[in-house]
């Protein structure tokens, strides 16, 4: 009688140590799922262009971060001046993906490149200014017919001034445009040579200090939004989707790093700019870093299309379909929710 | 610790998680409702947002004044909408701070279009400006009605997300309590096996041991609860019932040898008391026969008086020698029909002596489960205490019968003899004790003594009941016997 009692009770601790571990199992479910994600693969290199610019922030905290690494990639980082120059490394085949405003990726489209946007990194409608002389009796818009304008061609400076130009209703022959690198912008207005910059950080707030009070600037908020995006060759993106998702999970986690430690963020990619931290202030706050891809990005990129075919860059034809030109995989398989385009 | 105490643990764990548990989804619920009222309000956001742009579209096509309307009236309404953040959460505030910044811009930007000059304008330098600027708006707009969209529905997402979380807490939550009721089911179930049932299984052993006379056997169960104590107390009751046990071995011991000592007693007095008395006797009848005639009347009663005490000590030896022998006789139980038995003796005694008329009064059928040969003994004592009780009555009458009291047979044997005072009843069954002088009533006082052994024998009693003069009443009763 008491060991077939012993026997039942045994039986239930036995049954209940079974429960248990079902219970332990389902609960560590939903953990395992995000435990294993990514930690195992080898490492994967990569080899990126980007401009030494605040717009490439998320890049240059993913590196810094260690978050490239933490994802399973040997990021190597190339450092050039401005994103065009990016581009240029980039359809020179000698890095496998370049940070670029969206203007040089179109007029590269435009010319044939077989390019795809693996990832918009930032957005910004208040950075892109026209910086101008006041002694050159600039004080309103209007004031711009007839002078000269340095821009460098084929970026998103030429962008928006075109856009600045419509929004104000001017006509865009009425001034000269002298295309500068963005290097010799400040010396070229402080030495009068130009008498307006169309420029972006840091070389705007540069040649705000250079010109001290004689600076005036001009932005067109309503008319432009620059956006910023990781490039790559559209075979290299079909060729190395597990990178490109790995790529996408690390700028992802250096967008939450500078959305919950901004000041962190600008400290360290001041430093790894290696500008002045009041100069990688100047604008900081405007840079919307936000990693997806969007529906409303193809109406601009129509739009730059148009304008590159109006400014000569390539012969005037209909709009290409951007649709292919969007690498939208990796961001749909690891935030989906970050990608609003039509399908 | 005590099992109570352990008990108490188990229940109050147990109580806990499962107020854990309903207050984890009570709590999941209010969350679920309050995500649901603001993806309720994020789903009007949504719609306005969507005629906004149906009206936008509308009054690009064809300019009319009732798109321009509309699109104000749907503004006021989609700003009065984002106007308060429901949001807790900083990314939805940030979105939600998004949408409104550009709502503004978009209705901003719809008026300028509204104003914008007709390109009607006969310069084409003018009228391409305006068919720019009037592109550039319209993409703006476009591109700032789908970013609103967008971000409408990430807030739906937010809601939804936060449902799913919800839900996904009480799933976790009940997992996690089941597992904790599991895990204090099964603790109470070890606590139980270990504390209660492991110890009783030994107890069981115990009392298998101790029944099957290992009074040596030791529970020791070193534990501190109640079982332990229990264990304790058990093992002291081995020790004192050993002890007892011990005890009544040597009283039983002690008690045979006396058994052995009254036989030899018995043999003594049978044997060789009865010898010198059968002498005396004798040698007194031999004396009175050869020398009689030359004896004088008083040397011859004196002889007789020798022959007579010595006669009355021979029967006091066989009337003791017969209580001994009731007391150890062996009983064989068995059904003994005490009307035959009476009515045997009542017949003897008529006969012993016919001059005397007594009235007998046996009622037939009086059955009792008892050793026959001892029943016989006592009966004969009672009845002829009655017939000798009554030898002075002149009417009198001697009853046996039985009656029935408190579901118990009780035996009765009575007459209407000289009876007793019932002051004396205590001493009426005693060895050798008489209520009347032998001059009286003859006799050696050891019969009630006999009777009363008897009964003790079947585990019965006998009691009486008398009044001087008026007779006197033996009620007897003998234990019942299982029928088989």
């Amino acid at each position: 009688m008491a060991s077939e009692t012993h026997r039942r009770v045994r039986t239930l601790v036995i049954a209940l140590g079974a429960l248990m571990v079902v219970a332990a199992l389902a609960l560590g479910y939903g953990g395992r799922r995000g435990l294993f994600a990514g930690s195992a693969a080898p490492m994967e290199k990569l080899s990126i262009a980007l401009p030494t610019t605040p717009h490439a922030a998320l890049l240059f905290i993913a590196a810094a971060k260690g978050y490239f690494a933490q994802e399973g990639l040997d990021v190597t980082v190339t450092r050039v001046s401005h994103g065009k120059a990016a581009l240029d490394l980039l359809e020179e085949r000698k890095v496998d993906l370049a940070s670029a405003a969206e203007v040089p990726f179109v007029i590269s489209v435009l010319k044939g490149a077989r390019l795809g946007i693996a990832a918009t990194v930032v957005s910004v409608s208040t950075e892109m200014a026209l910086v101008v002389r006041r002694d050159r009796a600039i004080a309103v818009p209007h004031d711009l017919a007839g002078k000269r304008i340095g821009v460098t061609f084929g970026t998103s400076g030429e962008y928006f001034l075109w856009a600045f130009f419509i929004r104000h209703k001017l006509a865009p022959d009425s001034v000269t445009m002298v295309d500068l690198p963005p290097g010799q912008m400040v010396k070229a207005l402080t030495q009068g040579t130009i008498d307006a910059a169309a420029t972006w950080e840091p070389v705007k707030s540069e040649a705000f200090v250079a010109l001290a009070d004689n600076a005036l600037s001009f932005i067109a908020a309503d008319a432009y939004t620059v956006t910023h995006v990781v490039i790559g060759h559209s075979e290299f993106l079909n060729a190395r989707p597990e990178a490109i998702e790995r790529l996408v999970r690390a700028l992802l986690k250096a967008e939450e790093f500078a959305r919950s430690e901004p000041k962190h963020a600008l400290t360290l990619v001041a430093d790894q700019l290696k500008l002045d931290l009041k100069v990688a202030q100047a604008g900081w706050k405007d840079l919307d870093f936000k990693v997806n891809l969007r529906q409303s990005q193809l109406v601009t990129l129509e739009d730059e299309a148009r304008w590159a075919m109006a400014r000569g860059y390539v012969a005037k034809g209909p709009v290409p379909n951007f649709l292919p030109r969007l690498y939208l995989p990796a961001l749909l398989a690891v935030q989906p929710e970050r990608m609003t385009v039509v399908r | 610790m005590k099992i109570s105490t352990k008990g108490r643990l188990v229940t109050t764990t147990a109580l806990a998680t499962i107020g854990l548990i309903a207050a984890m989804i009570w709590w999941a619920n209010k969350e679920v409702e309050d995500a649901n009222s603001k993806r309720r309000q994020t789903n009007e956001i949504a719609r306005g947002l969507n005629e906004l742009r149906l009206v936008t579209f509308e009054y690009m096509l064809h300019r009319s004044e009732r798109a321009q309307q509309q699109e104000r009236e749907v503004s006021q309404r989609l700003a009065q909408l984002i106007e308060t953040n429901p949001f807790s959460g900083p990314t939805q505030s940030e979105v939600l701070a998004d949408l409104r910044e550009r709502s503004a811009t978009t209705h901003r930007i719809f008026e300028e279009l509204i104003a914008a000059p007709a390109a009607d304008s006969t310069n084409p330098v003018d009228n391409e400006l305006i068919r720019r600027f009037e592109a550039q708006l319209s993409s703006r707009l476009l591109i700032l009605q789908q970013e609103n969209l967008a971000d409408a529905f990430r807030l739906a997402d937010f809601s939804t997300e936060r449902i799913n979380a919800a839900q996904q807490r009480v799933v976790v939550v009940i997992l996690v309590g089941l597992a904790l009721i599991a895990l204090s089911t099964g603790g109470a179930a070890w606590l139980i096996d270990r504390s209660v049932l492991a110890p009783i299984g030994k107890l069981e052993q115990a009392t298998r041991e101790v029944a099957s006379g290992n009074w040596n056997y030791k529970l020791d169960i070193g534990s501190e609860d109640e079982i332990g104590e229990m264990s304790r107390n058990f093992d002291a009751m081995t020790v004192s019932l050993r002890t007892s046990f011990a005890q009544i071995e040597r009283s039983n011991q002690e008690l045979a040898a006396l058994n052995k000592e009254i036989e030899s007693f018995s043999y003594s007095v049978s044997h060789d008391l009865r010898g010198p008395l059968r002498s005396m006797d004798g040698f007194s009848l031999a004396l009175l026969e050869d020398y009689g005639d030359k004896l004088d009347d008083e040397a011859r009663d004196s002889l007789q008086r020798i022959r007579a005490a010595s006669q009355r000590m021979g029967r006091l030896i066989d009337e003791l020698l017969g209580l001994s022998r009731v007391t150890r006789a062996e009983l064989t139980i068995r059904p003994v029909n005490l009307s035959e038995i009476a009515h045997a003796i009542s017949d003897s005694l008529n006969q012993q002596q016919p001059t005397r008329h007594v009235q007998w009064v046996i009622e037939d059928g009086i059955i009792v489960q008892a050793d026959k040969s001892l029943m016989q003994i006592a009966m004969q004592n009672l009845l002829e205490n009655a017939w000798k009780f009554t030898s002075k009555t002149d009417q009198p009458v001697i009853r046996v019968g039985a009656i029935k009291r408190d579901g118990m047979q009780e035996c009765f044997v009575a007459d209407n003899g000289v009876g007793f005072d019932m002051a004396y009843a205590d001493r009426l069954f005693g060895a050798f004790q008489r209520l009347h002088h032998e001059s009286e009533f003859p006799g050696t006082g050891i019969g009630l003594a006999i009777v009363q052994r008897i009964f003790r024998r079947h585990e019965g009693k006998i009691w009486a009941q008398a009044q001087p003069g008026l007779g006197a009443t033996f009620f007897f009763q003998l234990k019942e016997q299982d029928h088989e």
